[in-house]
């Protein structure tokens, strides 16, 4: 389970509970609970330690319970292992220390099981009815979202509202996106050929519950791709032409989607096509210039398509490709093959 | 006497006059309609009687009259035999296909690609019906349920996603064909998923601070958000139990998490896995899902929510499986017979690449597996559904969009 486990309170830290069962302690003690990991995984088994500036805990005699029940004890028994219980519940976990049967000092912990999950996605450019991830390339924002889950013991999660949310990119606080409830933001991607480390550190007010997490994303290239712009069927998402692509009929329009790219549609006034045939420029179509017809009529019957992608505002944005189309008047035969491609 | 012979040549050479002008008629009208019929035939329009009087219509078999080249002695003599164990139902790209009702009555049910007409096979012979005469140009995903109710998504003149919920209703004019009744959805959708009764939809759309799910009556007269998130590109199902599973996005490498929503609670069933696609059981909280990076492809089985995860002996993404409602804990899987290419996900959906699968069966309790059937011609499988009795598979072949039948029992 990726619970991560909130040792929320090392208790005794040079402070002694004046009550009934610490009558006998040695005042003055200092002695502590660390956990290790800080957030780890639910369900694993969890190490705490026990730490003291003025004893030397290899020579005392240490008993600890977990939940009220003595789990172990020994002399130099200094840490053990415990395993984190489900989301919402609370493990005690006590170590007390002991010298000729009386408790000179006690440390507390109590594990919370707490989980984050961090999401993300690009604003980038994906086709209609792509089923795949927007992913970040330079000029697009990152969309990312951070899911904590802090459930209380009677099952009730904190709300978002009640949360204080720190991101932090690269090591850096990001300005005006953090603070109580905004567990959503929007940063700008990483540059070409980066990634960046994007980090969030979710806490109640109360100081109760708190986890980190940390993603890393990486930029990616934007991607073109030429798809057939079928009068029937519209354009075939589906088959992606390869390098070598025969087309069944003289005429045929093809589209170009630019995959990742920062635009709102394929069209996007920021999008410029330069398209050639043959080596021979091509004038974009006004309305849709990521659209090609090329009419074999006359011809040899081979076309050598390339395109050319830049933006108008984003200096690092470039896709090109290229594509050798070889046009046939040879019948399709099943009628829901409209052309074949070789990748 | 001279007279009456005069009018008599006359009348007769009147009559003969009109005969002919009529025998000219006749055959200049001739000559015209053959003219018009080798026009229509120039242009495709090779049966127009047979067409307008069959269930059929003109349109879908203007648009097979090619396809039966394909079948085994064409359509007609197609519906006359029991269908091999994969047939080819229809060579015309589909928008989307499910089985409706039980037992004998079966049918599967799809949304041609090119109209919109949906059209209704019998499973033991693959003969055809068409259903509808509404005209729904270029559908690029259909949705169908129970309750001859669908879900139709296209683009309109803007390239804007349109979605639109859709009734089979009788109409007064015709007697065999009926409309579909469309009601239209906000634009730009990017997920939907129907309730298999055809009860509701659940949809998500733009939101204050990014998307929203909505649960939605049939008629979006009731609509309650259930969901909010920064982050738009989900995957959904809504299953008979009544619970909605959100799927992230997937791309190869990219950790992917999924959550379940019941009664407004969004719970998490699969996390940190890279490249995710997931298929939740439709009845219980078992759980099939595939974790793609590079060239890496695997996939998973996880029979309960309080269970450990096994990996299968098979290399394929949930996307191509299917759970069996015959048997506990198990699933059918198309499974790519030659390796895949590194980052084979995001190729796939992008339409870089396609594989030729065999269809394996999965017991996910014995974390087994078993070849089912292998195919002689290479089909890409994609959007696979089950019949109830779990005696056949429909897919899309996404190759061509192709839609396709297997009989995996009797």
């Amino acid at each position: 389970m990726r619970y991560a486990i909130l040792f929320i309170a090392i208790l005794c830290t040079g402070s002694l509970y004046a009550v009934p069962v610490h009558a006998q302690l040695d005042f003055g003690t200092v002695f502590s609970l660390a956990i290790a990991p800080e957030y780890p995984e639910g369900r694993d088994s969890v190490r705490v330690t026990a730490h003291s500036s003025l004893v030397d805990l290899s020579t005392e005699t240490l008993i600890w319970y977990v939940d009220g029940v003595e789990t172990a004890s020994g002399v130099g028994l200094s840490e053990i292992d415990v395993t984190a219980g489900p989301l919402g519940s609370n493990t005690r976990v006590e170590a007390v220390l002991s010298e000729g049967g009386f408790k000179r000092a006690l440390a507390e912990a109590i594990i919370r099981p707490v989980a984050m999950d961090v999401l993300w996605e690009s604003d980038s450019y994906t086709p209609p009815f792509y089923r795949g991830r927007a992913l970040p390339s330079a000029g697009t924002n990152l969309l990312v979202e951070a899911k904590p889950y802090f459930r209380n013991t009677n099952g009730s999660n904190v709300p978002i509202e009640d949360i204080v949310f720190t991101w932090s990119k690269n090591g850096y606080a990001v300005a005006g996106v953090s603070g109580k409830g905004k567990n959503k933001v929007t940063l700008p991607s990483p540059s070409l050929y980066g990634s960046d480390s994007v980090s969030v550190k979710a806490r109640t007010l109360d100081g109760v519950f708190a986890i980190e997490k940390s993603v890393r994303i990486p930029s990616t290239e934007p991607l073109l791709n030429l798809y057939e712009d079928h009068p029937l069927f519209g354009t075939l998402y589906h088959r992606a032409l390869g390098e070598q692509t025969v087309i069944f009929g003289e005429e045929t329009s093809f589209t170009a989607i630019p995959y990742f790219a920062s635009a709102l549609n394929p069209n996007d006034r920021s999008l410029q096509y330069e398209w050639s045939v043959g080596g021979t420029p091509i004038e974009n179509s006004l309305t849709q210039p990521n659209t090609i017809t090329i009419n074999a009529r006359g011809s040899s019957g081979n076309a050598f398509v390339e395109l050319l992608l830049s933006h108008a505002s984003n200096l690092f944005f470039r896709a090109d490709g290229s594509w050798n189309v070889q046009f046939s008047s040879q019948a399709p035969g099943a009628f829901g093959l409209p052309f074949t491609n070789t990748p | 006497m001279q007279l009456s012979r005069t009018l008599k040549n006359i009348l007769i050479a009147g009559a003969i006059a009109i005969i002919l002008g009529l025998a000219a008629w006749y055959f200049y009208i001739t000559a015209q309609q053959r003219a018009i019929e080798q026009q229509d035939a120039a242009r495709g329009f090779g049966t127009p009687t047979q067409s307008f009087e069959s269930s059929l219509g003109s349109t879908y078999e203007n648009l097979v009259s090619n396809i039966s080249s394909t079948f085994d002695g064409g359509t007609e003599e197609k519906t006359a035999t029991k269908a091999p164990q994969l047939a080819q139902v229809t060579a015309s790209p589909v928008a989307g296909a499910n089985f409706i009702g039980s037992g004998t009555s079966t049918r599967l049910r799809f949304v041609e690609r090119s109209s919109g007409f949906v059209f209704d096979a019998d499973p033991q012979t693959v003969e055809l019906t068409r259903l509808t005469n509404t005209l729904v140009p270029i559908m690029h995903e259909a949705l169908v349920v129970e309750n001859d109710r669908l879900i139709v998504r296209g683009l309109d003149d803007n390239g804007a996603i349109a979605t639109f919920t859709a009734q089979i209703v009788s109409t007064s004019t015709s007697a065999d064909l009926q409309a579909l009744v469309l009601t239209r959805l906000p634009n730009d959708i990017k997920t939907i998923a129907a309730h298999p009764g055809g009860e509701g939809v659940f949809y998500i759309g733009e939101g204050a601070q990014g998307a929203v799910g909505i649960r939605s009556s049939w008629d979006l007269s009731e609509q309650t958000p259930v969901f909010t998130s920064a982050l738009a590109g989900w995957n959904a199902f809504w299953l008979a139990n009544d619970r909605i599973v959100l799927v992230q996005r997937p791309a190869s490498g990219i950790l992917g998490y999924a959550y379940g929503i019941t009664s407004g609670r969004l719970s998490p069933i699969a996390y940190d896995v890279p490249g995710l696609t997931l298929l939740p059981h439709p009845t219980t909280t078992a759980l099939l899902y595939g974790a793609s990076s590079g060239s890496s492809l695997s996939l998973s089985a996880q029979i309960d929510s309080s269970s450990s995860a096994v990996t299968l002996p098979i290399r394929t993404i949930a996307d191509k499986c299917v759970w069996s409602p015959a048997e506990s804990a198990v699933a059918f899987c198309a499974v790519p017979q030659s390796p895949t290419p590194s980052s084979f996900l995001d190729l796939w959906y992008r339409g870089e690449t396609h594989t030729a699968d065999a269809w394996w069966r999965i017991d996910a309790k014995a974390a087994s597996v078993e070849l089912v059937f292998s195919p002689n011609t290479s089909v890409d499988v994609e959007n696979p559904v089950i019949n109830k009795n779990g005696t056949h598979i429909a897919f899309m072949n996404a190759v061509d969009k192709s839609l396709w039948l297997l009989r995996i029992a009797e």
